[in-house]
């Protein structure tokens, strides 16, 4: 019963999806829309693939993706220590936290054109800006995360009589993964964010920089097919992300 | 009942934690200023310069009407977002079927770097202020939805069963029951609201605006006006930690007087 429900949704979800796609497809063939506004679907696959195929924006694809990377590396090797930290001494964790909160909701984006002041047209500001944004989610998650782990554990811990390091190695540090899973993935999804908003604004390479680029040579086609596959993109790497996140959550509810 | 024992001073001292929270700003003005004495006041100005450019600034008059015209948008699009998000919000999560067929919908758009559908907006839009609120909304509805929704569905159905058995009617199963159950989780919802259309606004003023501090701070930047660059920062910043902290305040209110909590971080 319930396998056929979902079966269901999942159709219905397909259908909504593909109706979207013949009523832009309807509306940038009939004329309705200008195709200076909009792109039929198929125009954007075709010059996506060409795009992709032929090389031209090889180098964006690997532009963004290495800062992404790099700055979620970053905030990764950055945040998950201090997440540690803030759980280890509480009273830090109780003064900071007012600010953590705050801070997540900075647009820390603004700081992008004086970091472009301070080192320039390249992809160190973008980096930069991209960690800023992602390293808050994994602070807090992983200093949530350690957190939540229930006292049965730590006593189980103690009456093994574990060291301290084998006692985050084997207790603590697995109990907590699928917490500090749900930083990582919001992590990298801002960095991806800061990354493309960060091109968008001001580059001059990378997925983010040529949709804005297109936009304002008024190449459409071009510009709905980066824009396709930035999305493609984030949809991707969220839903994978989702999947790792619910069964680490599972398995650690299971055990 | 104050004795002289318990002055504000003496109860700060006794409270590391009061303390601590009042030195970080100190500490972020101090930080600040040694970064600036590191890298020279010419690329990174210090507080102080800061400070004389905001000062500079609201004399000869761009500060105040153009922040006005940010908030005033950032407030419209919050409006926006806020209704519409918690709408969609309980609608879905009152609903299994409709909570199963657009959860992926709604979690997905809100993970694609919003920025990249800018020109659609300009292209509907055009180039004004309704752009600008349309784009701020955009990206404050999905938090708005998405934290709703879920607060919706984790109402415990046991207490809709003691509604249920007290024959209240719908209108008094959401006053009484639900809506207590999810204010704490509404104030954090709009606190994201809230920032996200803050975000969105300053992007588009940064993109293509007519008016709008971040228009301003997109005219610093491609003449590298450092000073006046750090002025617009600043002044953001302290407009979104007070907003933010406003929410706060209110969340942690809540979680007092009514022994709520709300963790879930979108």
């Amino acid at each position: 019963m319930a396998v056929r429900t979902s079966r269901t949704i999942r159709l219905g979800q397909l259908g909504l999806l593909a109706g979207f796609v013949v009523v832009l497809q309807y509306l940038a063939t009939s004329g309705l829309v200008g195709n200076i506004t909009l792109a039929a679907p198929t125009a954007m696959v075709s010059t996506m693939v060409d795009l992709l195929a032929s090389g031209a924006i090889v180098n964006d694809v690997v532009r963004t993706t290495s800062a992404v990377l790099a700055a979620f590396l970053l905030a990764v090797v950055v945040g998950v220590p201090i997440g540690w930290l803030l759980w280890r001494y509480g009273t830090l964790q109780r003064v900071l936290d007012p600010y953590l909160i705050a801070y997540y909701a900075m647009p820390v984006f603004a700081f992008y054109p004086l970091l472009i002041a301070l080192f320039g047209l390249n992809e160190l500001p973008i980096v930069l800006i991209a960690f800023a944004m992602s390293v808050v989610a994994i602070v807090i998650n992983t200093a949530n995360g350690f957190g939540q782990v229930r006292e049965v554990f730590a006593d189980v811990g103690r009456s093994l009589n574990l060291t301290r390091w084998q006692s985050f190695r084997h207790v603590f540090l697995p109990a907590a993964t699928p917490y500090i899973f749900t930083g990582l993935k919001l992590g990298f999804i801002y960095a991806l964010i800061g990354v493309i908003a960060s091109e968008f604004i001001l580059a001059n390479a990378g997925l983010g920089f040529q949709v804005s680029y297109d936009y304002r040579n008024f190449a459409t086609d071009r510009m709905y097919a980066v824009m396709l596959l930035v999305v493609i993109f984030a949809v991707v790497a969220n839903v994978v992300l989702r999947r790792i996140e619910d069964r680490l959550y599972r398995r650690s509810v299971s055990r | 009942m104050a004795t002289s024992t318990s002055s504000p001073v003496h109860r700060l001292v006794d409270d590391p934690v009061t303390l601590g929270r009042l030195l970080v700003p100190v500490a972020i003005v101090v930080g600040w200023e040694l970064l600036t004495l590191l890298l020279g006041a010419d690329l990174l100005p210090g507080p102080v310069q800061t400070l004389g450019a905001i000062q500079a600034g609201v004399k000869s008059g761009w500060v105040v009407p153009n922040l006005v015209n940010t908030l005033l948008t950032i407030a419209m699009g919050f409006a926006i977002a806020a209704v519409a998000g918690f709408v969609v919000g309980v609608a879905l999560g009152s609903s299994e079927t409709g909570y199963q067929f657009f959860e992926p919908f709604v979690l997905n758009t809100y993970a694609i770097p919003k920025i990249v559908l800018f020109p659609i907006f300009l292209f509907i839009f055009k180039l004004g202020m309704d752009q600008k609120v349309a784009f701020g909304a955009f990206h404050g509805f999905f938090p708005m939805v998405i934290i709703t929704m879920t607060a919706v569905r984790e109402l415990p159905d046991i207490y809709l069963d003691v509604g249920r058995s007290l024959g209240l009617s719908r209108l008094q199963t959401a006053r009484h029951i639900v809506l207590p159950y999810i204010i704490v989780h509404l104030v954090v919802a709009l606190r994201f609201a809230f920032s996200l259309t803050f975000l969105g606004v300053i992007l588009a003023e940064l993109f293509a605006a007519k008016s709008g501090i971040g228009l301003y701070l997109r005219n610093a930047m491609s003449v590298f006006n450092t000073q006046r660059i750090m002025a617009i920062v600043t002044i953001l910043m302290v407009v979104a930690f007070l907003g933010n902290l406003a929410f706060y305040a209110v969340q942690l209110y809540l979680e007092d007087r009514w022994n709520l909590s709300a963790e879930k971080v979108v």
